[in-house]
Parts: C-alpha cells; sequence; structure tokens
C-alpha cells in the first residue's frame, strides 16, 4: 500500500468519526430543545481538533512504516487518482449544496441549512477519499 | 483555440455576467428591504435559466461554426484523451475552490446567524466555483496540461 493510500484510508477515518461525533453533539441537541438547534461553535470546533490529531498521528504512523514511500513526490498515476477523485466529489459537493438551497427554499430555517451544508462538506470529502482509495485498488 | 475551449469561455462569462445580475438584484431588494433580502426564487430561477441559456447556446453555435469550417465535421466536439484530463483537473481544482467557499460561508454565519445571507452565501459560492472550473479548463488548455 502507497503512503498516499494510507493517507486516505487516514483522512477518511478521521473524517467519520469527526463527522460522526459533530452529527451526535447536533441530534443530541435537537432531541433536548425539540427544533433545529443553532450551529454548535464549541463542536465545529471540536471536530476539527479530532480531525487534526489524527490526521498528525495517522500520518506519523504511516511515514515511520517506510519514510522514503512517504519523502517520495507524487507520481502520474498518483495524481490521476487525485484528480479523478477530486472531480467526482465535487459533482458530489454540487449536487449536495444545492440540495441544501431546496432544503433553504422548503423550511425556511437558517440552521437547517448551516447543518445540511456542513453535512454536505463533510459527505464529499469524505467520498473524495474513498474513491482516491477504490481507485488505487481498482486502477485508473 | 479549441472548440471546447471556446465553449468554457463563453460558460465561464455567462456565469460571472448572470451572477453579478442575480447579486445586483439582491442588492436593490436588501436596499429597498432595509435588510438582507430573502431569497428570491424568481430571480435565482432566471440566473440558472440565462447560464444554462447562453452556455447551450454557445456549445451549438461554436460547434456549428467549427463544422463548417473543419475538413471533418464529424470529429468537432470529440473528447479525447487531453480533454479528458483538463476536465478532471478543472473540476478537481474548481471542487477545492467551491468548498473554500462553503466553508467561509459557514463560518461568517457564525458571526451574523442570518440564514438569508447564508443562503445568498453559499449561491456566491457556488457560482464562483462555476465560474472557477470554466476557467480553469481554459487556463490548463492553454498551459498545455
Amino acid at each position: 500500500m502507497s503512503f498516499q493510500e494510507k493517507s486516505a484510508w487516514v483522512m477518511c477515518f478521521a473524517l467519520i468519526v469527526s463527522g460522526a461525533f459533530y452529527a451526535w453533539t447536533v441530534l443530541a441537541l435537537a432531541n433536548v430543545l425539540q427544533t433545529v438547534p443553532p450551529p454548535n461553535a464549541g463542536g465545529l470546533a471540536m471536530g476539527v481538533i479530532i480531525i487534526v490529531a489524527i490526521a498528525i498521528f495517522g500520518h506519523a504512523v504511516a511515514a515511520l512504516g517506510n519514510p522514503a514511500d512517504a519523502n517520495a513526490p507524487e507520481d502520474e498515476r498518483d495524481r490521476l487518482v487525485v484528480w479523478r477523485a477530486g472531480n467526482l466529489s465535487g459533482v458530489l459537493l454540487g449536487a449536495l449544496c444545492m440540495l441544501s438551497i431546496v432544503s433553504y427554499a422548503v423550511f425556511e430555517n437558517g440552521h437547517l441549512l448551516f447543518h445540511a451544508l456542513v453535512a454536505g462538506l463533510v459527505i464529499s470529502q469524505i467520498a473524495e477519499y474513498a474513491l482516491t482509495i477504490w481507485y488505487y485498488r481498482r486502477g485508473v | 483555440m479549441s472548440f471546447w475551449e471556446k465553449g468554457y469561455l463563453a460558460t465561464g462569462l455567462a456565469v460571472l455576467i448572470a451572477g453579478a445580475g442575480y447579486f445586483y438584484f439582491v442588492w436593490q431588494q436588501s436596499a429597498g428591504l432595509e435588510q438582507i433580502a430573502p431569497p428570491n426564487w424568481g430571480t435565482f430561477g432566471a440566473y440558472l435559466i440565462v447560464v444554462t441559456i447562453i452556455s447551450a447556446g454557445s456549445f451549438i453555435t461554436l460547434g456549428s461554426l467549427e463544422a463548417r469550417a473543419a475538413d471533418d465535421p464529424d470529429t468537432v466536439g470529440d473528447f479525447d484523451e487531453r480533454d479528458r484530463f483538463v476536465n478532471m483537473k478543472s473540476l478537481a481544482a474548481a471542487s477545492y475552490i467551491t468548498s473554500i467557499g462553503g466553508y467561509l460561508a459557514l463560518v461568517w454565519f457564525l458571526f451574523h446567524h442570518n440564514g438569508d445571507l447564508l443562503f445568498h452565501s453559499l449561491v456566491g459560492a457556488l457560482m464562483i466555483g462555476e465560474a472557477a472550473m470554466c476557467f480553469l479548463h481554459v487556463f490548463n488548455y492553454n498551459r498545455a496540461y
């Protein structure tokens, strides 16, 4: 497994953990308030800290396994995989943003638009790393 | 300049012009209401229709003009390996630009707490991402990938 693929696994895991944590805080607050809660800045900051911590630890472990591979520049195949995954996740991001806009048209709730946009950004980012792993394994 | 390059240039300009028109209307409405105007679906729909018509119209017009001038009209609009690379690279970079716009809109919302302003910020981020995608196509074609 190349360093780029390991890096994609680490980021995918970090985003899933962080996204699940933020979703859990929002859902717990929604249960208490019985309405769509306002943005949770503390929860968002915690989510970012989780991503950074997992990314640093994960990349350090991955690099320790094979330092030469970690320092190697991206080759042609790596670039193609990144472009292809970024291309498809960009389409997904656009679709999720449009869905968020439609949700605002239906519910006219700014807090819901905020949470929908956070979800869209996190899901498209997870999709990008998942597609990167997929293309490394399946080939481009 | 290739057929695709001209088409993306026209679409990018259409997004910028229609986007400027959209935000001019929002600004006018906001000035009238003395607060951020709520989403106007007529204006948003008009923006989408104008961009679609200009984009489709320019690709059709350019395609027919290129076909008249070309020795083999069937090859006009072919999407070869280089086009595929340029398309992937441009879309991938544009998705990062859209993401940055989305994150900035989210952070700004934490300060103003106005759903209408978040809506307009998100629409703006999508417009900038779309225009960036078109101009990145032109840039990557000229940079000779």
